[in-house]
Parts: structure tokens; sequence; C-alpha cells
């Protein structure tokens, strides 16, 4: 964040813009790495300098659009020399098939960044109160799902190697008593890092 | 949202707020009715500045699709 605020103050004058891109949810990790350095060149040859980018990763469309239910967000925050290259731009990223929606805005003036997180728990302004009460229930809710959820990845983590049979045996056979005490032991961060590396797994697709 | 009895400003004035971002989704939706319409401003109870402000920000949530557009 620093070296933006230095940036903003070197580029004063210049217009700030946001870009935000949906790109196909399925493409694989290094096609998206690609289409993502693809939209960062044409930002530039744009005269666009880029201060932050946030990466939404990938989320579920509200509606769906060109048969897709998903879609990976991007949003690029830049500076812009000369606003005349922006149709350039905005036209290649019509004919990109990658990208399923794009949306150009031109930040205001004072405007402040917000990032996901502060996003999906911040309202705006005099709500933040409301919310702000809510919260602490909400807030315990996420541990328990966490706790549950070591008894399925032992169940599911062999299903990967294609060994379900003897897992899913071996799992209610023993005593309920037995699951809760391996709840107990593991550490939820350990949880929370394992659940990570099985999700980024760019070979298992999980659809709901 | 209605219409606060005892405050007669609307609340983006109180806060004295420049700009609705449409990426707060939060701040957005409940300024939708249950089928994802924009409320109007005699429900709302926003000033006409800020509704107008509510209402770009809701309509380009709508295109990203972070919001409907019917429920």
């Amino acid at each position: 964040m620093s070296s933006a605020d230095v940036q903003n103050v070197q580029n004063e004058e210049l217009e700030k813009y946001e870009l935000m891109v949906i790109l196909m949810a399925d493409l694989s990790q290094d096609d998206t790495e690609k289409e993502l350095q693809k939209i960062k060149k044409l930002i530039s040859d744009a005269t666009g300098e880029i201060y932050h980018e946030d990466i939404w990763d990938v989320r579920d469309l509200a509606y769906i659009i060109n048969k897709q239910d998903k879609g990976y967000y991007v949003i690029y925050y830049f500076t812009l020399a000369e606003s005349k290259h922006l149709v350039e731009m905005e036209r290649e990223l019509t004919i990109n098939n990658t990208v399923i929606r794009h949306l150009l805005v031109k930040s205001p003036k004072n405007y402040k960044m917000k990032k996901l997180a502060d996003l999906e728990f911040s309202t705006g302004d005099r709500r933040t109160h409301r919310v702000d009460k809510d919260a602490p229930p909400a807030s315990p809710a996420p541990k328990p799902r966490t706790e549950r959820t070591p008894a399925h990845i032992p169940a599911h983590a062999p299903a990967v190697h294609a060994a379900p049979a003897p897992a899913k045996v071996a799992a209610p056979a023993p005593a309920p008593v037995a699951p809760k005490e391996i709840k107990k032991t593991m550490d939820i961060s350990d949880l929370d890092s394992q659940l990570e590396s099985l999700l980024d797994d760019p070979d298992i697709n999980i659809k709901l | 949202m209605a219409r606060n009895k005892y405050s007669k400003q609307c609340e983006f004035c109180d806060s004295d707020a420049q700009y609705v971002d449409y990426k707060n989704i939060k701040a957005i939706m409940p300024f939708t009715t249950k089928y994802a319409k924009i409320v109007p401003k005699y429900y709302s109870g926003l000033c006409l500045r800020h509704q107008k402000m509510i209402a770009r920000a809701i309509k380009r949530a709508r295109f990203m699709a972070l919001i409907p557009f019917v429920k």
C-alpha cells in the first residue's frame, strides 16, 4: 500500500481507473496466468500504470453468462496518461473469448480502495454499526465447519488416490467417540492449510 | 430500507458519502427489493444525489453478475 500511496502522490494529475474482468473459471492455472499477463499488457499498452491488483478468484455468478455459472474475478487499479487508447483496449477485451465480462470505471477522486476481505465484511458507512452487532455470532460459526471437515478429509483424501472403499468402511466402524478425540488433538491452523492445499490442487474439479 | 422516523436526512448524507462502490455488495443489497429491483426513492428515503449513486452502483454490480437482475 505504501508504494501505491507514493505513486498516487507522483501522479496526482493523472486520472485513476479500475478495470474489473471476469475470466472463464474452468481455465487451467497456466492459462489464467497467461490471460492475466495479456490484460496487464493491454493496460500498459494503453499508457496505463497499474498501482494495485485485486484477485477475487473464482466466484459464483449471480446469473448464467455464456453457459457459465462461475467466473474468475480480477480487478486492476491503474492510472492513465492518455485516455484515447482505452477504446482499443476495450475492443481487445470484447474480442477475447476467455473474458466473459469486463467493466472499466473511472475512479472518483479521493477513492479509497477496499480489498475483497473488507468488502465482504463491511457495509456502507453508517450500516457498519448494525453489521458489527451481527458479526460476533457470525464469526464463530465458520469454526465448527472447519472442525467438521476432518471427518471428511480422511474419507475424501484417499478417494483421490483411488482407494475409497476401505476408508468408507473404516469410518463408520469405530464408535462415535473416537473421531471426537481426533478433532481435539488436531490444530485448526493445520486443518486450514491442509484444506487449502487440497483445494488449490488444479487437478481436482469440485462442482456443486 | 424504510426511512428512519426521527432523521430527516438521508443516511448517506449523514456519513457524507461521496461515492457508492459497486463492488460493495453488502452496502447495495439493502436498496434492492426481494425481486432484486431497485427500491424507489420514496421508500429508500435517500436524497436524489445518493439515490442516483446507489442506482448506478446496482446497475454496475448487475452487469458484473455480482447481484442478479431478477430473482
